[in-house]
Parts: structure tokens; C-alpha cells; sequence
């Protein structure tokens, strides 16, 4: 039904409310007009106080405020500008700019000229504090500059004096000065004082301030008179003394400008404080005036307010009851009745009832009632039509083999299908009502109601799967989920369809089993293998692949080339595949290739195989990589060291074989000669007993680096094996003749070789064989040079030695005296003889030396003249020492037991025991195994034996000393004789050796070298032994030299021991 | 020599290692000395103080005085003398002290003519007026602190401001006055007179000049000026006859005018002259060229009151005067 709404507007609900709103409009203007006059008469008033009269009083205040302020800050800076703070100066200018603004501010044109003659006085207080401070710094500095200048006076003085009194001179004058240097350093202390009591009396009281010559010009005029005396002295001294002068006199300038500046400044303070005191007392007569103008005001404002407000009530409270009357009159006619009349209406349609509401009005009311009716006519035939679908969905979902449900949101089953039902073998009454989670298991309803959630919004669907138990057993569900919304958009309900898949799930597991078994394999295989497709994708890769090229089955290809095999690969590059190259054989292949990374370059061997597709085509290949790099470097170092030495990483015996040949090859086109030098290390062996294995090899390696420095890069040094060194010199020219190739090295020794902190002095033995002169294979030159070498070393080493034919028949001597002397010490050949020593005052044997003698089957005695020195050169006399020192430990025991005396007997030690380690302990071994006093053994030493490795010789004696066996020095007077040798030895006796006693009677020297022995060794109580004696004339000699004791063929002459037994027993009988 | 005759040295070489003597410590040089003055002359005698403190311990030194303050006329005899004993005794060394005995011996005798190095001090005069430095002479010259010496006198009197200058009319005076002519601008007291006399008439003539136009005098090489009987008379006497003309403070030169009776001075001392000349004459013996040892000036000056004149010229000077000075008293 059409209204016509422009007919009734002035009898609708809408009218009425629009006559309400204008009456109450009309009221209200009324009350606006009124309280506008009454709020304009109050504001004119309060402006006119406000904007005239308070304003002068507040701008006064703030003026006397900011004025009061200002002059504290100014008294404040007056206070404190001697502190040179660096804020001064910014502080200062912040004071002016306020000063600025209040002056700019006021209106009282007096004021405003004070202010101004103020600013500008402030201004020139400011100016003479910045120049005071200025010429305060000046002086400070000053200051400072002479306490340095007197300081390096002092010094200077200071060094003099020490110097002086150091040469034992006179000081008076040094002390003079110094006297001077203190009197200026107290004058300047004094002037120092006195600056900053100047600058605390200003502070204090700067009205005080007078310009004079003060004190302190007084007292710097003193010190520069007592500095002009200091020129007369040295020039350093002078220099300073001037240079003071000049500071003294900086000083002085400044302290008398200070002394201006502060009393202008002070001068400038008292007019700016009398302009203070003038512009205060102006700010404080103008508040006063305007004090009394605002009380007269405050009076009026009061008296306007309080009637404009009686005015306004009256009008308000008559505003609100004619507005209340007229609001009460239209709700009751025109809401309230039509209102209920409409409710019942709409509770009948509720009920079921056909009538149609009855509502007689033309307004608002009378068209909703129409509305209702219509409506009520619609849902009829709506119902009806809901009826007959609903009925056809049912059909469908009962006859469905997929499992439907209906819930409402939270789960609870509102709908379950016949299939449902049969499914878990319930009734739908059973299962209406329950919540979904009654058929899932434990495990899965957290799982199930993530699933649920993903319902409640957007895009209100969702698929999962899930095990459950039915009466079939255990089953495999995928559920379909859709949220059913309202007609607002919010989910409802959820309709679920579910599915057995059952089947398909055991299917998937199966093949799942399978495919981890193959990928644990594959990845067990240490070596990277890939399966490409043949676009290069990475179809299965195992976890050494994965590692290596950092790719993974499925991923892209970055870091994979398919072209062909690149033979080297930098780590940028992509890595190599043989893809291109197996498509195009259609058959296995292999390559190689080199990696190279930050860390190294890695070799790498790649083999892959094609593989066939589902069409029987190459589907790609399988490609298997091996790092074979640690294959390589094995391969590489087993070909270096089969060539080279392990520890020079020279070459070895082999190669410089094979170098020879080359070079007499070419040396025989050539018609040149080549040359061969053999290297001895001289002292090796002792380096490597005192000092270890370490060291000599570290002293090897760097005698390699000097060799190396001293030959031609063409030639050869090879190691031949412990300190034995082969060059070869393949074409022997001007510049690389063998002679001056040994030289060179020889030379290149004499600088000591720094080995871990020691100092190693060492040298080389040369032998120099020449093709085809010497030889004209490897291994004779070789052995000629290795007897040319040793004819080097016996000629005293550090030295270089050509080959010539009888070397050879030496070096055979010598080889065959060490076999046999080898075998001697096996066989027991070595035997001891002893030689007895006579006391020479009273006859009688005092002791015995043991002499080793060699006893061979074939030959007889041999004396040990001539197998000792080789002996020596092989090492062997280290075992003979122990030998004889174990024999004649044994034969003292034995006299001992025989005859009860206690024989001296005395073993000679040689240098090679002497510089082994465990020479003490083999003593002690010796004395204790065969119950001897060590007293009863004595070792004889050489003064030879101690020149090399002196620390360790001295240090293996004091223990042999500590021990308590006795010591003897040989051979006294034919080495060098030292006698700080005597102090640390502290031997019991010294002998004469026999060159010396031979001659006694005959040549002068020897009597006066012999006669000096003695007197020098009772001089430091040793007993003197002279060997050698022969004859009567010596022995009567060396008794009137009183010489204690004389050993020799004039006597005895060495015996075996059983004879020294039967001399032994005369000496008992005889006692 | 062989092995076996080297070795009969070897047990006296040991006993001598044991004693351990250093036996080349025992050279000593011979030095001359020859002075122009007498031997008792104060001067000569701080000379001689300072080349003995150097040289004794290293070297014999004979001595050789000219007499020329007492008998100028008979100085280059002496001279003669000298170098007569210098060719006798051939020293390692020779030291020449003042100006008197460059002239008569130096220059003639040994300027370039020997090896013998050849070390002056005391001269007074430029050295270029003896040819020096020469190849076997170098030295020290001698040159008095008198700024230094009137600086010292206004801190005990500060209202001095006029000095006059006093010596003997001489070839040291004279040098003097050129030294004084040269430096007196920078003197804190004007520089009102210099005079040069022969004899203690001429200051008794001079006195009221003196006492008129002097607020102080500074005196130096005064003595050998005769007394009215024509005698050459030393310091003190000259002294005595200054002290009775001139009434206002004297001030010195060397130590010894000092202590004779002149109220202060900033000395130069005859110490330092000797020892400087000894030790460039030890090192020139020791080896070092002499081309290598430059000529050298005075520099130390030693600051002396002498309180008995000052209380006579009652005088009161601030104690830290005092404190940096040496004080004597009047010898008796």
C-alpha cells in the first residue's frame, strides 16, 4: 500500500517532532540574545582591565622579575670570569640578549634608557673580563714555560755535577750554580704566589683594585737582574739562562697589562652597578602605580558579574517547563497508542492467526501495518516449498556410500548418515548428540580439532584423514569438511563427507618402506653420487652429494654444468657432470678433474652411467664423484721420497745417480769434466750426543740452506745420510771450479748457526773427485771422494782435499784397522798395561798408570800409537775407554784381595768420553760393581779435552769429582796451559809431560819450564808427577826441583798385571 | 823460535796473568808549562791548580815562568830560555799560558815549526792576532764576564748606574777595552769611561774624575803598573793605591781581586783556563789531531763577595743574593 507521504507531513510523527524542534528553537535564540548582551557587557569590562591595566602590572612584574634575575647572573659572572671557565663568554651573551629583550620590552621610556646606557656598560664589563682572563693566561703561561726552562736548568746543572764529581774535580762552582738555579726557581715561586693572591684579592674585592707597580713586577725586575749573571757559563746552560730571561720578561709585560686591565674592569662593574641599582628602583615606582589601578578593576568586574547571573537563571527555568509540556502532549498521541495497537497485531501472525493487523492511520504507523500483512502472506508459501526439498536431501544422503555427518560447530553430531551408522555400528540415536571425537582415536583429537578450527573462517572448508576403529576393524577415513553459514555469514553447522581409503594408505606405506631402504643405501655410499635427468635436474642425490654441491634431489641445478667435463674447476665455478657427454655415447664413461678451493685444490674422479625411462629412452645419468686427492698426494710423496731425502728433502743416492749419468753423458759430448764433492759434517756426532737428535737435525737443515747458497743452481747437493753431504758439478767451468765451490762452503761455515737459542759452531771435511780424472762411474768417484774427505778431516778438519791414488791405500788401512779393532773389543784382545809411579824422596810405588795394549794372534802387541788415533776418528775409543776402565777397576779389587794395599791406579779418559753423557755414571758403575774406595781410582785428563763443549767437559769433571775419585791433568805445559783450567778442575795432580823431562840435564828451557811447573803446582798444593824419567841425571834433577813423583823407563817400564802382582809382593816384603 | 822455546815463557806469562798487572798503565808524558807571568802570581797559580788536576796523574810537568808582569823587558829572554829546555827535554807536550808568552815563544819558536802540540790559555787578545789556531796550536782564550760582573754588583747596590773601567795600559787592557767597546750596550750600567794607566800617580791624578763621573769600577790586568818610584808593583799593592783614590765599590775580574779587596764580581778563574788547556793537551798527546780541537773561550763564572769590603760599602743585599754567591773575607 502507497502512502502519500507529502499529504500527511503536518499530521505524521515527523511533523509533530519538527514543531517541537522549532518551538524549542525559537526558546532558545530568545535565551542566546539575552546572555550575549549580558557575556559582552562582562568581556568589554574584563578587557578593558586585562588588556590595559593588568597588563602593565603583570609586564612590570615579569620586567622587575627578569631585571632581578639578569643583575644576579651579572653579579654571578663578575664572580667567577677569573675561572676562564669556556661556558663564560656563551653565558655572558645569553645575559645581554635577555638584557636586550626586557629593554625592547618595556614601555616606560625611562626604563628603557637605563636599560640601554646598562646593556652597554655590560657590554664593555664583558669585553674587559674576556681581556683580563686573556692576559691572565698570558702570564699563567708564561709561568709555566720558565718552571720547564728552570726544570732543564736543573737538569743541566744536575748531569754536571755528576759528571764533575765522577772525574774527581772540583764542585764549587757546579754548586754555585746550582745555589743560582734554586734562587730563581724560589723567586719565581714566590711570584707565582703572589699572582694568585693578586687574582684572590680581586675577587674577593675587586673595588681594591689600584694600577701600580706591584709586587710582582717588583720581584720579576729582582729576577731578572740576578739571571743576568747566568750567561756566564757553559752554552747550554747560557741558552737557558736566556731563554728564562726573555719568558721573565713575557711575564712581566703581561702581569703589568693584567694589572691594567683588572682595574678598568673593575671600574666598568662599579657604573654597571650603579646603573642596576638606578633601573630597579624605576621598575619598583611603576608596579607601585599600577598595584593601585588593578584593585579598582577587580572591584568592578565583580559587581557586572554577579547581576548578569540572576538574569540568566530566570530564563533558563522558563525555557525547560514550556519544553517538557509540549514533549509529553506528542508521545502520548502519537507513539504510545499506535504502538500497542501494532504489537498485538504481530503477536497474532506469531500465533498462527490469518487475520490481518487492523491499524486506522495515515501515518508512519498505518504503513508498517500494511507491510506486516503482506509479509505474513509470503513466509506461507516459503514454508511449504522447504518442506519438499528438505524431504529429496534426505533421500540422497541416506542412499550415499560416503559417510555424512552434520555438527554443529562444536563437534556434536547432529545428523549421521545410514552408511555412518553402519560404519561404526551404531544407531542414530546412539550417535546424535555425541561429539565427533567419541569415534577418533587418542592420538588424533588434537589433530581433529586444528582441523575443525580451519572451519570458522574463511574459506570454511577442510580435508583431512584419519585412522579409526570400526566394526571392521581398523579403518582409514579422508574426511571432506564444509562449514554450512548463516545468512550473516557465520558458520552454522559443518557438513562432513567422508571416504575409506583404506586401500589406497596400506598402498602408500609400502612404497614408503621401499624408498627409505634404497635412501639408506644410496646414503651409506661415502662418495657423492647424483642421478640427473637429462635437463640437468637433480632427480636423487644421496648425502655426500648433498654435502659437496650443497644441492638436493628435486632443487635446482646452480652449481652443476652440463657441458662437457672441465679438467679444472675454481670454487666459483659449477661443478662438472658427464650428463652431456654419456647422452651423447649412450654408454658409461669416466674423467677427471681438479678442484680448487680456499683450502687447497682437491683431485676428483667422476664415472656415470646412463639410466632408462619408462619408454625404454636415457632417462639421465647416475654419476658417482671420488676424492682421490689423498690417493695422489700419497702416490706424489712415495715418487718424492723414493728420490729425495725425508729430512733435507735433498736428493737421495738415486737420483743423484741419475743426475750423474746425465751429466757425464753430456760431459762426454761436451768434452768437460764433472765434479764430485764429498761433505762431512766435523763434530756432528758430539753436537748429537750433548745437544739431541732434535737439534742436529734442525742444524742439518739450515747447513743444507748454506751449502745451497754457495753452488750454482745446476748443481746438485744430495744427503747421503747422517752429516754426509755429495755435490755434484755437472760441467766444471771458470766460475764453478770444485776447488772453489769448497772454498765458498768452508767459508759460508765460519759464521756460527743459531739453533733454538744455541750457538753452533761447526764445519766441513771436503773430499773433491773429478770424472774422468778419478774415476769414471758414480760409485768410484764417489768412494774417492769419500777418502779424499777423510784425508781432509785428518788433516785437521775444516778443510778440502783433492783425490789422489794414495789416499785410497789409507782409507783401506783405515777400514781394515776399525774391522779388526771391532773384533778385538769382541775377542778381548785389548788388554791393560800398567806403569808404576815412585815416590822420588822415598823409592817407593805410590801408584800405577794403566796403558791398553792391543794383543793380536797374527801380529803380536801392538802399541796403542797405532790404532788409537783410529780409534778416535771411528768413536771406538769411547767403548775401549769403558773397557780399560772396567778392567782396571777389576784389577784393583784383585791387588787389593792379593797384597791388602790400597793402590792409586790412574785411567786415561778420552775426549770422546768426556763429551758423552753418562761418563759419571759409568764410573760410579765401575767403582761400585767392584767394591773399590773411589780414592783408589784416578782419571787423567788432558787440558785438550776441555776446549771444546767446556761447559759440559767441566760440568761431567766436578761430577767425576763428586764422586771422590782423584783427578790428574796430563800432558801439564803442552797444550794452552790455562790456569783457570787448574782453578775449576782442582785436579790432585799434575804430570809433566815425558818431551819436556827427556831433555832435562841438556836444554835449559825444558829445566825452566819444568822447574816452573813445579814451583807453580806446590804453589796451589798438587802433587807433581814427571813422566818420562830415563835416566839418572833427570831423576837426581827433578829431586833437588822436589818434585814428588816420577814415572818412567828409568824405573819400570809398563808391565802386565801380573808382573805389577810380583812387584807387589817385593814391595811387602821390603816394607 | 820453536813450539818448544815458546813454551819455556808460558809459566812467567801464568804468573804474570796471575798478578795482573796492567803494565802499559806506566807511560807517562812529559809536559812544559810555560807561564808569562811569575810563579807567584795568583793568576798562574789558579792556572797551574787546574792543569795539575787534569794532568798529574798522567804526566811529569816541569814548569817554566817569564816573569813579564814584574820585568816585561826581560821576557823574551826567558822565552829563549824556555825554548832552549823545550828542545832538551822534547816534550809530549806543551801548555802556554797568557797573552806575553804567545808573542815571545809561540809565534817565533813553535807556531808550525814542531809536532809538538802546543795548547795556550789565558790570551786575552783575538787569536787571529797570533796566527792562531795553527797546525800543532790550539787552546783557550780568556775572556772576563764583566756584564755578567756589573749584573751581580746592582743586586747588591741596584742604584748602580754608571761604570768605568781600569787597567793596566797593556796588550791584556787593551783587548779588554776592545771587549768592553764591543758588549757594552748590553751592560745594565752605562759605560762612563775606560781608562788605561801606567802607574798609581796617574790613578791618584784620576781620582776626583772617578769619584765624580763612577758609580762603581771594574778592574782587570792591573798589576805590573809601576808606583811613583818606577817599581812594578803586584795586585794588592795596586789595589791599596786604587782603594785610596776611589771611594765608591770595585769589582774584578778573577777570584783573586776578589779576595784582595774588590766588593764582587762573576770571576773567571784560572782553574778552568788550566784545566780546559790540560785536557785538550791530554788529548792531543793521546792521538787526536790538533786540527781536530777547535779553540775554545772561558765560560764558568763563579760569583764572589767579598763581605768585609761589602760591610765597609754597607751594603745589605737580599739573602738569596747571598745564597748563590761565594763569600770570602779579606785576606789577611
Amino acid at each position: 500500500m502507497l502512502i502519500d507521504r507529502n499529504a500527511v507531513t503536518k499530521s505524521t510523527l515527523k511533523g509533530k517532532l519538527l514543531q517541537l524542534i522549532s518551538f524549542s528553537v525559537l526558546i532558545l535564540l530568545v535565551l542566546a540574545s539575552f546572555l550575549t548582551i549580558s557575556f559582552n557587557s562582562i568581556r568589554d569590562t574584563t578587557q578593558d582591565v586585562t588588556e590595559t591595566k593588568l597588563n602593565q602590572v603583570i609586564a612590570n612584574s615579569q620586567t622587575a622579575y627578569d631585571l632581578s634575575r639578569i643583575f644576579s647572573e651579572i653579579d654571578l659572572l663578575s664572580r667567577i670570569f677569573l675561572n676562564r671557565r669556556p661556558d663564560l663568554q656563551q653565558q655572558a651573551n645569553q645575559i645581554r640578549q635577555r638584557l636586550f629583550k626586557v629593554e625592547t620590552s618595556v614601555n616606560d621610556t625611562r626604563l628603557a634608557q637605563i636599560l640601554k646606557t646598562l646593556r652597554g656598560q655590560f657590554d664593555h664589563f664583558v669585553w674587559g673580563f674576556v681581556d683580563v682572563n686573556r692576559l691572565a693566561t698570558e702570564v699563567e703561561i708564561a709561568d709555566t714555560h720558565i718552571h720547564e726552562q728552570l726544570q732543564q736548568l736543573e737538569r743541566l746543572i744536575s748531569d754536571m755535577l755528576i759528571r764533575t764529581t765522577a772525574e774527581q774535580q772540583p764542585t764549587h762552582y757546579i754548586d754555585q750554580m746550582l745555589s743560582l738555579a734554586t734562587s730563581y726557581r724560589e723567586s719565581m715561586l714566590r711570584i707565582r704566589a703572589l699572582h694568585f693572591e693578586h687574582k684572590g684579592h680581586f675577587i674577593e674585592g675587586h673595588q681594591q683594585i689600584e694600577v701600580s707597580g706591584n709586587k710582582i713586577v717588583h720581584h720579576l725586575d729582582e729576577l731578572l737582574l740576578m739571571l743576568q749573571t747566568i750567561t756566564a757559563s757553559e752554552p747550554r746552560i747560557n741558552n737557558v739562562g736566556l731563554e728564562i730571561e726573555r719568558l721573565v720578561w713575557q711575564y712581566r709585560d703581561a702581569s703589568l697589562s693584567l694589572d691594567f686591565a683588572l682595574a678598568e674592569l673593575n671600574n666598568r662593574m662599579l657604573d654597571l652597578q650603579e646603573s642596576k641599582q638606578l633601573s630597579l628602583e624605576l621598575v619598583n615606582s611603576l608596579q607601585a602605580e599600577n598595584a593601585q589601578q588593578t584593585e579598582l578593576l577587580a572591584s568592578r568586574i565583580s559587581h557586572l558579574i554577579s547581576s548578569s547571573a540572576s538574569y540568566v537563571i530566570a530564563a533558563v527555568f522558563a525555557t525547560i517547563l514550556v519544553l517538557t509540556l509540549f514533549t509529553a502532549h506528542i508521545i502520548r498521541k502519537h507513539i504510545n497508542t499506535p504502538m500497542s495497537q501494532l504489537i498485538s497485531g504481530i503477536d497474532g501472525i506469531a500465533d498462527g492467526k490469518q487475520t490481518n493487523i487492523q491499524l486506522q492511520r495515515e501515518d508512519e504507523w498505518g504503513s508498517i501495518a500494511d507491510a506486516l500483512n503482506k509479509m505474513k502472506d509470503e513466509l506461507k508459501s516459503y514454508y511449504s516449498q522447504i518442506q519438499r526439498s528438505e524431504e529429496k536431501y534426505r533421500l540422497l544422503v541416506e542412499n550415499q556410500s560416503d559417510l555424512v555427518i552434520e555438527m554443529d560447530m562444536a563437534g556434536q553430531f547432529q545428523f549421521v548418515s545410514q552408511t555412518f551408522c553402519q560404519t561404526f555400528g551404531k544407531s542414530k540415536d546412539q550417535l546424535i548428540g555425541q561429539h565427533f571425537t567419541t569415534i577418533t582415536q587418542p592420538q588424533d583429537k588434537h589433530k581433529i580439532q586444528m582441523h575443525f578450527r580451519e572451519l570458522h573462517h574463511d574459506p570454511y572448508q577442510d580435508n583431512f584423514e584419519q585412522q579409526v576403529v570400526t566394526d571392521q576393524g581398523e579403518r582409514w577415513l579422508s574426511w571432506h569438511n564444509r562449514a554450512v553459514l548463516s545468512a550473516a555469514g557465520s558458520p552454522q553447522s559443518i557438513i562432513a563427507i567422508g571416504r575409506d581409503v583404506t586401500a589406497r594408505k596400506q598402498a602408500e606405506d609400502a612404497l614408503e618402506r621401499q624408498r627409505r631402504f634404497l635412501r639408506t643405501v644410496i646414503d651409506s655410499v661415502t662418495d657423492p653420487i647424483l642421478v640427473l635427468g637429462r635437463d640437468n635436474e637433480i632427480l636423487m642425490s644421496n648425502s655426500a652429494a648433498d654435502n659437496q654441491y650443497g644441492v638436493h634431489s628435486g632443487i635446482g641445478l646452480p652449481g652443476l654444468a652440463s657441458e662437457s667435463t672441465p679438467t679444472v674447476v675454481s670454487g666459483d665455478q659449477p661443478y662438472p657432470t658427464l650428463l652431456s657427454e654419456v647422452l651423447e655415447l649412450g654408454a658409461p664413461t669416466q674423467a677427471l678433474y681438479v678442484h680448487k678451493t680456499d683450502q687447497g685444490q682437491r683431485h676428483h674422479e667422476l664415472v656415470a652411467s646412463p639410466f632408462e625411462d619408462t619408454h625404454g629412452e636415457i632417462g639421465g645419468i647416475v654419476q658417482v664423484s671420488r676424492d682421490i686427492t689423498e690417493k695422489i698426494r700419497s702416490e706424489e710423496k712415495i715418487r718424492f721420497l723414493a728420490h729425495h731425502d725425508a729430512l733435507t728433502h735433498l736428493p737421495n743416492r738415486i737420483l743423484l745417480r741419475d743426475r750423474f749419468n746425465q751429466a757425464i753423458q753430456y760431459a762426454e759430448r761436451a768434452g768437460q769434466k764433472v765434479g764430485v764433492l764429498f761433505l762431512d759434517l766435523d763434530h756432528f756426532k758430539d753436537i748429537n750426543d750433548t745437544l739431541g737428535h732434535h737439534i742436529g737435525d734442525l742444524l742439518l737443515k739450515s747447513v743444507v740452506e748454506r751449502i745451497s747458497a754457495s753452488i750454482r743452481k745446476s748443481d746438485t747437493v744430495s744427503r747421503q745420510g747422517g752429516d754426509e753431504f755429495v755435490i755434484l758439478i755437472p760441467q766444471i767451468g771458470s766460475s764453478n771450479d770444485p776447488e772453489q765451490v769448497a772454498r765458498q762452503i768452508l767459508s759460508s761455515m765460519n759464521q756460527a748457526l743459531e739453533i733454538e737459542g744455541h750457538q753452533l759452531r761447526t764445519s766441513f771435511s771436503i773430499g773433491i773427485s773429478i770424472y774422468p780424472d778419478d774415476g769414471k762411474d758414480f760409485d768410484t768417484l764417489l768412494k774417492n771422494a769419500d777418502t779424499a774427505m777423510y784425508a781432509a778431516k785428518k788433516s785437521g778438519r775444516n778443510a778440502y782435499h783433492f783425490y789422489a791414488d794414495h789416499l785410497n791405500d789409507h782409507a783401506v788401512e783405515r777400514l781394515q784397522i776399525n774391522n779388526r779393532l771391532q773384533q778385538a773389543l769382541s775377542r778381548d784382545e785389548l788388554i791393560l798395561y800398567y806403569q808404576p809411579q815412585i815416590d822420588i824422596q822415598s823409592g817407593r810405588l805410590v801408584g800405577l798408570e794403566a796403558l791398553v795394549r792391543w794383543q793380536t794372534e797374527d801380529i803380536g802387541l801392538i802399541p796403542p800409537s797405532q790404532f788409537i788415533p783410529y780409534a778416535e776418528e771411528s768413536g771406538l775409543i769411547v767403548e775401549i775407554g769403558e773397557c780399560a776402565l772396567n778392567q782396571a777397576c777389576q784389577q784393583i779389587n784383585q791387588w787389593h784381595h792379593e797384597s791388602g794395599q790400597e793402590l792409586v791406579v790412574c785411567v786415561n779418559l778420552s775426549a770422546l768420553q768426556l763429551r758423552r753423557e753418562g761418563l759419571p755414571k759409568t764410573v760410579a758403575q765401575a767403582i761400585f760393581n767392584n767394591q773399590l774406595r773411589p780414592g783408589q781410582l784416578e782419571l787423567e785428563l788432558t787440558e785438550s779435552m776441555l776446549l771444546t763443549n767446556t761447559k759440559h767437559a767441566l760440568s761431567q769433571v766436578k761430577q767425576l769429582k763428586t764422586l771422590g775419585v782423584k783427578l790428574s791433568l796430563d800432558d801439564f805445559g803442552t797444550g794452552y796451559s790455562s790456569l783457570s783450567y787448574l782453578k775449576q778442575i782442582q785436579p790432585n795432580r799434575l804430570k809433566i809431560d815425558r818431551s819436556f823431562v827427556k831433555d832435562l840435564t841438556q836444554d835449559r828451557d825444558d829445566e825452566a819450564i819444568v822447574n816452573a811447573i813445579i814451583q807453580m803446582a806446590h804453589s796451589l798444593n798438587l802433587t807433581v808427577v814427571a813422566e818420562g824419567v830415563e835416566t839418572q841425571e833427570q831423576l837426581q834433577w827433578l829431586k833437588q826441583r822436589a818434585c814428588d813423583q816420577v814415572q818412567g823407563f828409568y824405573f819400570y817400564k809398563p808391565m802386565p798385571a801380573e808382573a805389577i802382582s810380583e812387584l807387589l809382593k817385593l814391595e811387602k816384603l821390603s816394607a | 823460535m820453536n813450539f818448544k822455546h815458546s813454551l819455556c815463557y808460558l809459566p812467567y806469562l801464568c804468573l804474570a796473568l796471575l798478578l795482573a798487572t796492567p803494565s802499559w798503565a806506566s807511560e807517562r808524558f812529559k809536559v812544559v808549562v810555560v807561564m808569562s807571568y811569575e810563579e807567584n802570581n795568583p793568576w798562574c797559580q789558579e792556572i797551574k791548580q787546574g792543569i795539575d788536576s787534569v794532568l798529574a796523574d798522567t804526566s811529569d810537568i816541569e814548569y817554566i815562568y817569564m816573569d813579564t808582569k814584574v820585568n816585561f823587558a826581560g821576557g823574551q829572554a826567558k822565552a829563549d830560555q824556555a825554548f832552549e829546555r823545550i828542545k832538551q827535554t822534547q816534550p809530549d807536550g806543551i801548555i802556554t799560558a797568557d797573552d806575553n808568552v804567545q808573542k815571545m815563544l809561540v809565534v817565533p819558536y813553535l807556531k808550525n815549526q814542531t809536532q809538538t802540540p802546543v795548547m795556550f790559555c789565558g790570551v786575552n787578545a783575538n787569536p787571529s792576532a797570533y796566527g792562531y789556531p795553527a797546525d800543532n796550536v790550539s787552546g783557550i782564550l780568556e775572556r772576563g764576564h764583566i756584564r755578567e760582573s756589573i749584573a751581580f754588583l746592582k743586586q747588591l747596590k741596584e742604584s748602580i748606574a754608571k761604570v768605568c773601567f781600569l787597567a793596566k795600559d797593556s796588550p791584556s787592557g787593551l783587548a779588554l777595552k776592545r771587549q768592553v767597546k764591543a758588549e757594552e750596550s748590553s751592560y745594565l750600567a752605562k759605560n762612563n769611561g775606560f781608562y788605561l794607566t801606567q802607574s798609581t800617580d796617574q790613578i791618584k791624578q784620576q781620582a776626583d774624575t772617578l769619584n765624580a763621573k763612577c758609580d762603581a769600577i771594574y778592574i782587570d790586568s792591573l798589576e805590573g803598573i809601576m808606583d811613583s818610584a818606577g817599581n812594578p808593583l803586584n795586585h794588592l799593592q795596586v789595589f791599596a793605591a786604587l782603594e785610596a783614590a776611589y771611594k765608591g765599590p770595585i769589582i774584578g775580574a778573577n777570584k783573586y781581586h776578589v779576595d784582595q779587596g774588590a766588593l764582587s764580581a762573576v770571576v773567571k778563574t784560572g782553574q778552568e783556563q788550566g784545566e780546559e788547556a790540560a785536557k785538550l793537551l791530554l788529548k792531543a798527546m793521546q792521538g787526536a789531531p790538533v786540527s781536530e780541537l777547535p779553540i775554545t773561550r772561558n765560560f764558568r763564572g763563579r760569583r764572589i763577595i767579598n763581605i768585609t769590603t761589602m760591610e765597609r760599602q754597607n751594603i745589605n743585599p737580599r739573602p738569596i743574593v747571598l745564597r748563590s754567591a761565594s763569600l770570602v773575607s779579606m785576606q789577611k
